[in-house]
């Protein structure tokens, strides 16, 4: 239905207007929807203390209600003669429902029941983030499908409006993901972010509205509930109330608490709580370190001290902030490097820390360096007597990458002959299980294909100690008090009344014979493969759901995925044949398969280049937005490119780009792996790679869409149905990726799986395509 | 057929409209498929549960139950009372009813097997710096959320590493590693009752003392057997609050409190142990309530421990209990009478010393789990003659 304008000057003023109110709208939606994911995932990670596996469980809620908002609803609307006064409402109930869920979202703790510090597990947060953003997610979807017949009515070019709307959207959530994500995010907090998202969204709408109709009485009332909204806005803004819902939000996300700091950093949330004179930190809401806490301060810096003859020069991996500084000043240092990748942690120690705490990081003797601890380790060229490590467990795919062979090699590397190496991680005094046997020997066998010597500190923390030399490291409990009282160092934990329980030959034999008998069973931990972080997840997941952990998640194997994998494409054949092998069926296939191959590919560049460059040069917002900016060029050259080529060859060669990339990434990662990395060369790629694969995703969605769509009815519901299809795909790969097939299979397989379901495809559309002839 | 138009045709026969009598219809097909889905699923799982303890080892006829048909039995251990269809494994995760009899699947099936001192239950009050040899199978009838052994407390015996340890396996060991005593401890005694109660007779005619380090969640009848063989316990005494016991570990605090005396009653030398966790159950008051409850109803020479908070389980993002906190809470327990207070887990505190309580001279000195100095004599204090108690030998 077109909208009928008087035929003077005036009017085509008004039409060029209104095609750029649409165009704006449309703008705004992926500008509101990558800046709401952003924020809402941030919210999530620090409500359910978040992973990549939490990241994939919100995505993929938020990419299924999304294509059931395109698909099913987008569909419903294909025929309304109103698709412009909903889209207006649609705004603004996007406008209305943001804060609504971020405050859903920071509530969901007190609603859950949660105890504060207790930690919940992945069921709780699916069905809370499937509740809470069914809404969002189904405007946003809705409002592409609308927004492909609106487009439609000020072009008229049917197939391909699909693909142009996909270029404005997509350069929306370029530009929100890197405002939002990189720069507003350091500044602002999320509550105001989200309600100056509802401002934009209203805004957007009264342009839409006022540009879209000339007759005053249509639209009048979603017109005065657009300008009630934005008067709303202006009065919360201007009388204190964002401030409010603020400390509103803060107050029930952290509950039982007394949060004394907050503060949001690009790479994530840091707050401070205190309790009488303990500060602990918090990072996504999980508890980093209490201050003080001499227990895990002594223990994790004396150990490895005590083994090492003279100590000079110490590199620590975070964790300085928590008192292991103030340990390894005890001893007659020359330098410590204190790598922290995030320097709002040390801005709020310094804030919050009393003067004793505080001084030794303050100390002369103290360099303190903000990059990523891998990143550092990789290009320095200091040596150290000792490398102390405190990152955490691996149980995210970011931290795992700490505990690679590859990264004790270049631990190694920076570690003087005689120097030790130590890191702690949880473990379990009493017993080790199998889950906790398997994780921990996966850690101790890739730390012995680097270090000649490597020994396990039992307790409820493991500490590991590694040596490149025989003869340096110790579990004796007189030496270990012998050297202490040599080097005069005052301890309360690491003394005899302790160690004579901790270190007795029952207690070391029984760790011992716990990973020797698990060695076998587990894998080697390698940036491309990443085991120690599956068994990690496992024993995390076990706690909470320990039938699904020990029936499912130990029984996927290698094999399983593959064979699932053969199984889907079978039933791609079998669909494809059942439906008469057409060609439209093959492509919409593959909307689906690229759409999982986009996330795939995002993914698995991301934590790729995290695992060899490190968090040195690159935002998680900045590789992100250089994705989208590569979907949606591709789009708009898919669009541009009809006009030389043939639809069909673009397309062909779209989605063959995609099979390829997935085979030679790993090509190409060994490659890089194996030089050493000339800075301007990494940072051309880590730039060029995201754009190149988010390039093909664009040109593959536009072309398909030109191919499959092949009339000006039905716009509406073709843009759902292949939005819907291509968020389908995604969501599943936002899932899968870092729950099972990163974990099983590693970055090499999880690639050539992409590779193999595209080609399978590929190969239908070849066939449809000789059938047809 | 085109793909898009087949979903289409899927999508809209849910948006059909349907007349009342295909709404019925479809509900109640819906219904019988959810019915049969759910009995092959159950049909699994109990076969899955038969298939569990197909493995022999650990199954032994339970005490205190009742049968209530040949597929029906009542568990009487502990305050649970489940009531277990064959095949169903009870609260606890270690019970399970077979053709009306009701087995523990953990006799003799250890999955823990430690030597520690005993300091470190902590058990102040008994042969001090004496090796306890520590015991333990899966399964417990509490939900402790800050649990330091879920992996085993929260696992049924299926799903942890065990080895048959026999009774005589036992005490041989106590006997070889000498270690005084044997400690039923790590998970929860109660449920791995019968383990413990054979070892503990047999221990006893050895000459090898017991200890029970329970959260004291068990029926009072079981409860009056096992004090005859019990020389000590360790109580956890988790809170004095009802909701917060019950929210964090699934416990009802008058049971507690009953086994309590009952250990009192029948002579079991017992430690109550409160564990602080900071923001939940640390308030004063709280602490001012048990405290006086346990002078009235154990005795002021009853030893309470204070120990500290870490980070564990589903409570690993909390952060440890402050020192001062535990200094405030062992005040605040002497101001209410009670005589001897520790504090767990900070070496070189008053809190960690045994003093007499009529001249205040330190009679035992301790730091960490080593005892410094040892000033009794005979069981009094070697400075006045002040009778101490507690099982010095």
């Amino acid at each position: 239905m077109r909208f009928l304008w008087a035929k003077d000057t005036g009017d085509m003023v008004l039409k060029n207007l209104h095609r750029i109110s649409v165009i704006f709208s449309i703008f705004t939606v992926g500008f509101t929807a990558i800046a709401a994911q952003i924020i809402f995932l941030r919210e999530f990670l620090v409500v359910f203390y978040g992973n990549e596996i939490s990241v994939g469980i919100v995505l993929f809620s938020w990419l299924i209600w999304g294509a059931v908002g395109s698909y099913c609803f987008g569909g419903l609307l294909d025929r309304s003669a109103r698709k412009e006064g909903i889209f207006a409402w649609c705004q603004l109930c996007a406008a209305i429902v943001l804060p609504v869920v971020f405050f859903c979202v920071c509530v969901s703790r007190g609603l859950l029941g949660v105890l504060p510090g207790e930690i919940i597990g992945y069921i709780p947060l699916a069905v809370i983030s499937f509740l809470v953003l069914a809404i969002p997610c189904i405007l946003f979807g809705l409002m592409f499908s609308l927004s492909c017949g609106l487009y439609n009515s000020v072009s008229g070019a049917g197939g391909a409006d699909i693909g142009r709307v996909y270029v404005y959207e997509s350069w929306g959530a370029v530009i929100g993901g890197l405002i939002v994500g990189s720069w507003m995010m350091r500044f602002y907090e999320p509550s105001f972010l989200v309600i100056s998202l509802s401002v934009l969204n209203v805004v957007a709408s009264l342009f839409f509205l006022y540009s879209s109709c000339r007759e005053k009485h249509v639209f009048s009332v979603v017109k005065c509930f657009a300008v009630f909204l934005l008067f709303l806005s202006v009065f919360f803004a201007a009388n204190g109330y964002v401030a409010k819902f603020r400390d509103i939000s803060l107050s029930f996300l952290w509950k039982g608490y007394d949060l004394t700091g907050n503060k949001d950093s690009i790479y994530g949330n840091v707050a401070a709580v205190r309790n009488g004179s303990m500060v602990s930190f918090y990072e996504n809401g999980l508890c980093l370190y209490s201050v003080p806490d001499l227990l895990s301060s002594e223990e994790t810096v004396h150990y490895a001290m005590l083994s090492v003859p003279r100590v000079k020069n110490v590199l620590l991996i975070g964790g300085g902030i928590s008192g292991r500084i103030k340990e390894i000043l005890k001893y007659d240092v020359d330098h410590i490097d204190y790598v922290e990748l995030d320097p709002a942690l040390i801005e709020m120690a310094k804030e919050k820390l009393k003067d004793d705490d505080l001084k030794p990081i303050v100390s002369p003797k103290v360099s303190i360096i903000n990059v990523d601890g891998r990143a550092y380790v990789k290009t320095s060229d200091a040596k150290y007597d000792c490398v102390i490590m405190g990152v955490g467990d691996p149980l995210t795919l970011q931290l795992n990458r700490f505990y690679t062979v590859e990264f004790f090699g270049e631990v190694k590397r920076v570690l003087k002959s005689d120097g030790v190496f130590a890191f702690s991680v949880t473990s379990s005094e009493n017993y080790i299980g199998p889950e906790m046997a398997r994780y921990l020997a996966s850690i101790k066998k890739s730390l012995s294909l680097i270090f000649k010597d490597v020994a396990v500190i039992p307790g409820d923390t493991a500490y590991f100690l590694a040596a490149g030399k025989d003869g340096i490291i110790t579990r004796d409990i007189d030496i270990i008090t012998n050297r202490l009282k040599q080097n005069a160092v005052e301890t309360k934990y690491v003394r005899d009344y302790y160690l004579s329980s901790k270190l007795s030959s029952d207690r070391i034999a029984y760790v011992d014979n716990a990973l020797l008998s698990a060695e076998n069973e587990c894998r080697v931990n390698m940036d491309f493969r990443p085991s120690t972080y599956l068994y990690a997840i496992s024993l995390w997941t076990s706690q909470f759901e320990p039938g699904l952990v020990r029936n499912l998640m130990g029984r996927i194997t290698d094999q399983y995925i593959w064979l699932a994998v053969g199984v889907l494409c079978l039933f791609f054949v079998a669909i494809f044949i059942f439906l008469g092998m057409r060609v439209r069926n093959a492509v919409i296939m593959s909307i689906g398969t690229v759409g999982f191959a986009n996330i795939v590919f995002e993914m698995v560049l991301i934590l790729a280049f995290q695992a060899m460059y490190g968090y040195l040069f690159y935002k998680m917002g900045v590789l992100i937005a250089i994705f989208m900016a590569g979907l949606a060029s591709g789009a708009f050259f898919a669009s541009r490119a009809s006009v030389f080529f043939r639809r069909s060859g673009v397309y062909f060669a779209a989605q063959s780009g995609v099979c390829v990339l997935a085979a030679l990434l790993p090509v190409l990662f060994e490659s890089l792996r194996m030089v050493r990395p000339l800075w301007i060369g990494a940072d051309f790629l880590c730039l060029l790679l995201p754009f190149f694969a988010g390039t093909l995703g664009g040109v593959q969605f536009a072309s398909a869409n030109a191919i499959w769509v092949n009339d000006n009815e039905g716009i509406v519901r073709a843009g759902g149905v292949s939005y819907g299809i291509d968020l389908f795909g995604a969501c599943l790969g936002a899932l899968l990726t870092a729950t099972v097939l990163v974990p099983v299979l590693g970055f090499y397989g999880t690639c050539a799986i992409v590779s193999v379901i595209n080609m399978c495809v590929l190969l239908l559309y070849i066939a449809a395509v000789f059938a047809k002839k | 057929m085109d793909l898009d138009r087949y979903l289409n045709k899927i999508v809209s026969a849910f948006r059909k409209r349907m007349t009342r009598r295909e709404f019925v219809g479809t509900c109640a097909k819906a219904a019988l498929c959810a019915g049969v889905g759910a009995n092959v699923l159950g049909l699994y799982s109990k076969y899955q549960a038969y298939a569990a303890i197909g493995e022999k080892r650990g199954m032994r006829e339970a005490l205190f139950y009742e049968k209530i048909s040949d597929e029906t039995v009542k568990c009487l251990l502990c305050p649970m009372g489940c009531v277990l269809s064959n095949g169903q494994r009870g609260f606890c995760r270690v019970r399970e009813p077979v053709d009306g009899k009701l087995y523990t699947l953990v006799y003799e099936l250890a999955c823990a097997l430690h030597i520690d001192p005993v300091e470190k239950k902590p058990i102040f009050h008994m042969m001090p710096g004496h090796k306890t040899l520590s015991v333990a199978t899966a399964g417990c009838n509490s939900r402790c959320k800050y649990c330091q052994n879920w992996d085993i407390s929260q696992s049924p015996p299926e799903e942890t590493k065990n080895k048959i340890v026999t009774a005589g396996d036992l005490v041989g060991s106590a006997r070889t590693n000498r270690c005084a005593s044997i400690s039923y401890t790590y998970s929860e005694p109660a449920v791995f009752y019968e383990y413990m109660t054979a070892t503990a007779a047999l221990a006893k005619q050895h000459g090898v003392r017991n200890i029970m380090v329970t959260s004291g969640k068990i029926n009072p009848e079981p409860l009056e057997n096992a004090c005859k063989l019990i020389d000590a316990a360790h109580v956890d005494l988790k809170g004095f609050d009802k909701k917060y016991l019950k929210d964090t570990c699934a416990q009802d605090l008058d049971n507690i409190l009953g086994s309590l005396v009952i250990m009192k009653k029948n002579g079991v030398w017992v430690e109550v142990v409160n564990l602080v966790v900071p923001g939940l159950n640390d308030r004063m008051e709280d602490i001012k309530r048990m405290s006086a409850w346990i002078c009235d109803n154990l005795t002021a020479d009853t030893p309470l421990h204070f120990s500290r908070f870490w980070p564990q389980y589903k409570m690993r993002s909390h952060y440890p209990t402050p020192e001062e906190t535990l200094i405030q809470a062992r005040e605040t327990a002497i101001g209410e009478g009670l005589r001897y207070v520790y504090i767990g887990n900070i070496p070189g505190s008053q809190g960690e010393n045994t003093f007499c309580p009529s001249c205040k001279r330190t009679v035992i000195e301790r730091t960490g789990y080593t005892v410094r100095k040892n000033n009794l004599d005979n069981g009094a204090c070697g400075f006045c003659g002040q009778k101490i108690p507690g099982i010095w030998s």
